[in-house]
């Protein structure tokens, strides 16, 4: 397992490499430019230096590898710095810089971390924590009127878009019912019960619009792998040599049902640090996923390179997470 | 200490508005020249003269102020602290104000007119909004975008537009166009019906054009009758020389703009005039990369729409956008103001004076004189005077919304109501 992985890691770099070199490319070919959200009241020879001063016109190699350079290098050392205060990171001032705020990428990225992880994360586990339990009781009593109500939910969860979702939950629980704030408040503090409450009060909406949408996938295949498993051979044995209901459910069915479900889980990790872009953007949260948007939209090619880059380290990673727990679910997966 | 380079007849444009802030030179002695971007913790809060110290600043998410407490008035500004939050669209910044009251105010609510009077309905808070001299307008190609041109096509050397250059055929499709139902549809309190590209400050705006606030249709295909551009194959378009009136009409990508597309096509239409509408992502369009044919500077089309205005009071420098030498042009690497390629050697000539002219009155009648010259050559229509609208809460006092300066200048004077 250990050699498996320390391979499948090496074999990652080229991938990785090559992920890095389109990003470049086609956010590099975009016809964006940097100045083009300034107010036009800025004259042309003012434009032509800011953009002198971002670097757009070296060569496009000679930007690719002063990028990459920075992106597995520098960055990196400065985090390490910024953890742990030793003095690792060059000090020629040389980082990933936003162009729409002359603010190092990796900083933005900071700031927004938590947000992000707080609201989506959150409701990714609310999702497994619906899903799982709705996918195992559904499939058990197929048909049953707890399966028809949940299949129901689960059609509704996943094809009404967040945007529709959450303008709904903002309009009944923040304007006509006044409960809960339509604003996140990105600077909020917890640090006592009352100020926890607050964050509740403030999450719960993004973590339920999410919630639900989450939830609504993951326990549709939670319901189809287990109704695969019901039917075998092996869970007949396993009633037959007297094991009760629940020893056959929840021990042998579910633990080989999982072997999907849990692709589909691990495979959706990354979106959690992604942020969910329109859901982030609806409730102000303000979090990865709208840094992203907003650097697309204003043609900060840094920002945009550097967060996508991240996302296709999470996906690798996880791809792989989710390869090594098939081997912990099911001892005949081994890859040595 | 400030020191011009030339003599300037309007010089009161140093240290009285947002334009040109006071900022400490010890704080950015190092941040001159390259060293700009390196200066993060300078740009994000730099030491001026304001009312508020920035006390955290997270880019497109939240700034936090707090009061400065060497402010010059001992006794202000009111509020102790203040939050900016960003993010999210126009729509839900007035929901926050109006409707939940989360917060105090909002700016530049660009939004359908009627939500947001629905908004403000409910008695939370008011709409406000003051207007400078952001004017919405239509550019008529003055050179020949014809495609088949190639490389020359929208400069010089490609000769007259085939048809735009006709005051008559620019005057027909003002005439077509209800300024009133624009601003109603697209701009409610953000907006009024203009005739002038330069409709602000009262001493520059000219009277000489307001008949264009009425819709006359039956006036405007008069007009195209008695010049002889006439329907001659009765296909509902009129021809020019042999050729169809047909336009592309193109601008940036946005709700408001395109509904003001889809109403002027239909105007146009009912004077024999074939409209083809585009619209183009606006960090492409308004991105000036030379390389790209989709610039509002290159012009490839026969009219474009955007908005443009000028910082500060003065109109010197904005009138002089349309003198000759400022046509973008491939060997100013299409740089240029005069976008729709206008060329007056009496314009230039009155630009001229005006900067040699120190008498207000005397700038004032050039100004007027330069805004109907241009509007009346018909190279350039305006639409829509537009305003910033913002909303505030009923419990804030003291705002007076300015579009010549921030509309914060006055946040000092801002208080809770008692």
């Amino acid at each position: 397992m250990l050699t498996f992985t320390i391979r499948r890691l090496i074999l990652a770099i080229p991938t990785l490499l090559f992920i890095s070199f389109i990003i470049f490319l086609i956010v590099k070919l975009s016809p964006s430019d940097p100045t083009a959200g300034l107010p036009l009241t800025i004259p042309p020879e003012v434009r032509a230096q800011i953009r002198e001063s971002l670097g757009v016109n070296d060569p496009l190699f000679v930007q690719y590898f002063k990028w990459l350079k920075l992106m597995v290098w520098d960055e990196p050392l400065h985090l390490f710095e910024g953890w742990t205060g030793w003095n690792a990171a060059p000090d020629d001032g040389a980082r990933i810089i936003s162009y729409q705020t002359r603010s190092p990428v990796t900083e933005l990225i900071a700031q927004r971390m938590p947000q992000t992880l707080w609201v989506v994360g959150v409701s990714y586990i609310v999702g497994v924590l619906i899903a799982l339990p709705i996918g195992i009781i559904s499939a058990y009593r197929q048909y049953s009127w707890f399966d028809q109500i949940g299949t129901f939910i689960s059609m509704l969860g996943f094809s009404v878009p967040t945007f529709f979702t959450g303008v709904l939950l903002i309009v009944i629980f923040a304007v006509n019912l006044g409960w809960f704030p339509s604003v996140y408040d990105t600077t909020h503090k917890v640090t006592d019960w009352d100020s926890f409450i607050v964050q509740l009060k403030q999450s719960i909406m993004p973590v339920m619009v999410l919630g639900l949408f989450n939830a609504s996938q993951m326990s549709r295949f939670m319901r189809a792998s287990m109704l695969d498993n019901l039917n075998q051979d092996y869970v007949r044995t396993a009633r037959a040599k007297g094991l009760g209901e629940r020893t056959v459910v929840l021990v042998h069915v579910l633990r080989n049902s999982l072997i999907p479900v849990v692709t589909v889980i691990a495979l959706n990790v990354p979106a959690i640090f992604g942020g969910a872009i329109i859901t982030e953007q609806v409730f102000k949260v303000n979090g990865i996923g709208q840094l992203l948007i907003i650097a697309i939209q204003s043609g900060d090619i840094p920002t945009v390179q550097t967060v996508s880059f991240i996302f296709a380290v999470l996906i690798v990673l996880f791809n792989l997470a989710a390869d090594v727990l098939y081997g912990v679910l099911d001892p005949r997966i081994r890859y040595d | 200490m400030v020191n011009f380079n030339t003599p300037t007849p309007f010089p009161y444009t140093a240290f009285v508005g947002s334009e040109s802030p006071v900022i400490q030179a010890a704080q950015f002695a190092g941040c001159l020249g390259t060293r700009a971007p390196e200066c993060t913790e300078a740009n994000f809060g730099p030491i001026g003269t304001g009312p508020f110290v920035v006390d955290e600043f997270r880019p497109n998410d939240v700034i936090a102020f707090s009061a400065n407490e060497n402010f010059r008035f001992p006794d202000r500004p009111y509020f102790g602290t203040v939050t900016f939050k960003g993010g999210g669209d126009a729509a839900a910044a007035a929901r926050a104000v109006l409707e939940t009251g989360e917060f105090d105010y909002a700016w530049n609510l660009q939004i359908d007119p009627t939500i947001l009077a629905e908004m403000e309905a409910q008695g939370n808070g008011t709409v406000v909004s003051a207007f400078g001299t952001s004017v919405e307008r239509l550019h008529l190609n003055q050179t020949n975008p014809d495609a088949a041109l190639g490389d020359i096509r929208s400069t010089a050397e490609a000769g007259p537009h085939p048809f735009l250059t006709d005051p008559v055929v620019g005057k027909a499709m003002s005439m077509a166009i209800d300024r009133a139902l624009l601003v109603e549809i697209g701009y409610g309190a953000g907006g009024q019906p203009t005739c002038n590209v330069l409709p602000a400050p009262e001493l520059y705006a000219s009277t000489a054009n307001d008949a264009c606030l009425v819709q006359d249709i039956a006036g405007a295909n008069a007009l195209l009758d008695k010049a002889g551009y006439l329907d001659t194959d009765g296909d509902g378009i009129r021809e020019a020389g042999g050729v169809p009136i047909s336009v592309l009409y193109q601008t940036s990508t946005n709700a408001v703009r395109q509904d003001t597309q889809a109403l002027v096509k239909q105007w146009w239409s009912e004077i024999g005039i074939d409209t083809e509408l585009r619209n183009i992502d606006a960090s492409v369009f308004f991105g000036g990369d030379p390389a790209s044919p989709d610039t509002f500077q290159k012009f490839y089309a026969d009219i474009e729409m955007y908005t443009n205005n000028f910082p500060g009071v003065d109109p010197q420098a904005y009138m002089a956008n349309w003198i000759y030498d400022e046509w973008p042009r491939p060997d100013t690497q299409w740089q240029g103001a005069n976008i729709q390629r206008f060329c007056n050697p009496a314009y230039d000539a009155l630009v001229d004076e005006m900067a040699q002219t120190a008498d207000i009155a005397e700038r004032g009648r050039l100004a007027r004189e330069m805004n109907d010259m241009l509007v009346q050559s018909y190279s350039i229509i305006p639409l829509v005077h537009r305003g910033n609208p913002s909303a505030h809460a009923n419990s804030l006092e003291g705002i007076a919304m300015s579009d010549w300066d921030t509309e914060l200048w006055n946040i000092m004077d801002w208080r809770r109501a008692e």
